[in-house]
């Protein structure tokens, strides 16, 4: 969505306009799921993360104000938190086999199903793991949740040329331990 | 930060090829990181539904959200501009009180001073008529006047200092009368005291009688006693009361038949200047 757009859509929504909160729930919640579920590996889990992502959105909507990363930082740096306090309650950080065959069942149900076999997901998932903090949340902000450069930046507290260098050793790290085989389209 | 990096991100962009083998390896990497990630999402209606609701109430309580602040700060006002009504200079919320009072919602000092002052000098009349009537209320009519004055008094400060001397002057005059009135009235109540043990004296007849007996001494005739009226009983002075003592001397006291004395004084008055004479004869007796 259009940066204008996306601040005309925020502020019928704090106004109380259910087409603009529609339209902010459509377009966001798939994003934060995906998001949620790069980090957690459970769909349940990432589903709760996104809902109450858009909890938190309601009761706080009105202390927004438009500045750093604008609505998409700060949207997933909500969801940034809460799952690291799930982190924290829950001491894990990576899925285990049970939750990637779940998530496996999962992708499966989905009408476009472009999901890798088992083996490969958990190669990608251990690629990811292995990958220093930093670089691992950069790629999943940038190609899990989709935002760009900026917004990352606003959301790890870091400027636009440090995310760049995290992105380029993220993925040379990536490329040079396990070349990830080539998608069927 | 090298030229690569900003040549992956411009790359990344677009996910487009750039003839750079490097670069167009790490875009391809990308490229199939994204589709893994890619999953869909399974539907969620009853969040979405609980999210549009969730906002669509906000209309409603847009309104009141508005009104509950105006609501408080009208309240606050409020309650300060009543509590500061009457704050004294000093007090911090005394300048509240200037606002109010300039915009007429709170009386001004100099009304304050007048008010004061006419409260004193009601006071005072009251205190004098009371004095006059013999009232013991005199002196707490005074006392309230000089509690009425000491507010006036902190009001000077603040009224226009021109027109302090007046109001100086006036605090001082019924401070004065307040004060004289209060003297009086003390005056008078030890005269009282005075007269009243007097007349407890002549009547506490039973111990004159036998008391005088004791000294034995008619010669006190009468009187003697109570220098000062506290003293009497024991003065044995059955004194004053002559005629009562007398009896009981009689009947009663062994010793002595003291009846005798007598003299005179019998005064046993109860009133305050009989008691306030009484002392005179009385002395030299004893003894």
């Amino acid at each position: 969505m259009e940066d204008k757009g996306l601040k005309r859509e925020v502020r019928s929504a704090a106004r109380g306009d259910r087409q603009a909160a529609a339209l902010l729930f459509d377009t966001y919640h798939p994003r934060l799921y995906r998001y949620a579920l790069a980090k957690l590996g459970s769909p349940a889990d990432a589903d709760d993360v996104a809902s109450e992502t858009f909890a938190r959105v309601l009761s706080k909507l009105d202390g927004f104000r438009w500045t750093g990363g604008g609505f998409e930082a700060w949207l997933f740096k909500i969801a940034s938190n809460l799952i690291t306090d799930r982190y924290r309650s829950a001491a894990r950080e990576r899925p285990t086999d049970d939750q990637v065959e779940e998530q496996e069942t999962a992708m499966e149900h989905l009408p476009e199903d472009r999901t890798l076999h088992l083996e490969s997901s958990r190669e990608l998932d251990q690629m990811l793991h292995d990958l220093p903090d930093e670089q691992r949340e950069v790629l999943l902000l940038r190609f899990a949740a989709g935002l760009d450069t900026h917004e990352t930046a606003a959301i790890m507290k870091k400027n636009v040329n440090a995310i760049r260098q995290l992105q380029f050793r993220a993925l040379e790290n990536i490329r040079s331990r396990n070349p990830i085989p080539a998608v069927s389209q | 930060m090298t030229n690569r990096e900003k040549e992956l991100e411009r790359a990344l962009a677009g996910f487009e090829q750039t003839g750079d083998e490097e670069l167009d390896s790490l875009v391809d990497t990308a490229d199939q990181l994204t589709r893994r990630l890619a999953v869909g999402t399974p539907a969620h209606p009853q969040g979405r539904a609980l999210f549009i609701e969730g906002v669509a109430a906000r209309k409603r309580s847009f309104m009141s959200s508005l009104v509950a602040p105006a609501m408080a700060a009208t309240a606050l006002l409020m309650v300060i501009a009543v509590i500061g009504r009457s704050a004294l200079p000093g007090e911090s919320l005394y300048p509240v009180r200037k606002v109010l009072g300039s915009a007429g919602l709170a009386t001004a000092s100099s009304d304050d001073m007048k008010d004061q002052l006419q409260d004193a000098e009601l006071l005072v009349n009251r205190a004098q008529a009371a004095f006059d009537r013999g009232s013991d209320d005199s002196e707490r009519f005074a006392v309230a006047a000089l509690m009425s004055l000491g507010r006036a008094e902190n009001c000077l400060k603040d009224v226009e200092f021109s027109e302090r001397p007046f109001y100086e002057a006036q605090i001082t005059t019924l401070q004065e009368r307040a004060v004289v009135l209060i003297r009086l009235g003390v005056t008078i109540d030890a005269g009282v005291d005075q007269g009243r043990s007097s007349g407890s004296s002549g009547s506490g007849d039973d111990n004159s009688g036998s008391g005088s007996g004791n000294s034995g001494s008619d010669d006190n005739s009468g009187s003697g006693s109570d220098d000062s009226g506290s003293g009497s009983d024991d003065s044995g002075s059955g004194s004053d009361n002559s005629g009562s003592g007398s009896d009981d001397s009689g009947s009663g006291s062994d010793d002595s038949g003291s009846g005798s004395d007598s003299s005179g004084s019998g005064s046993g008055s109860d009133d305050r200047v009989s008691g306030s004479d009484s002392s005179g004869p009385g002395s030299g007796s004893d003894d």
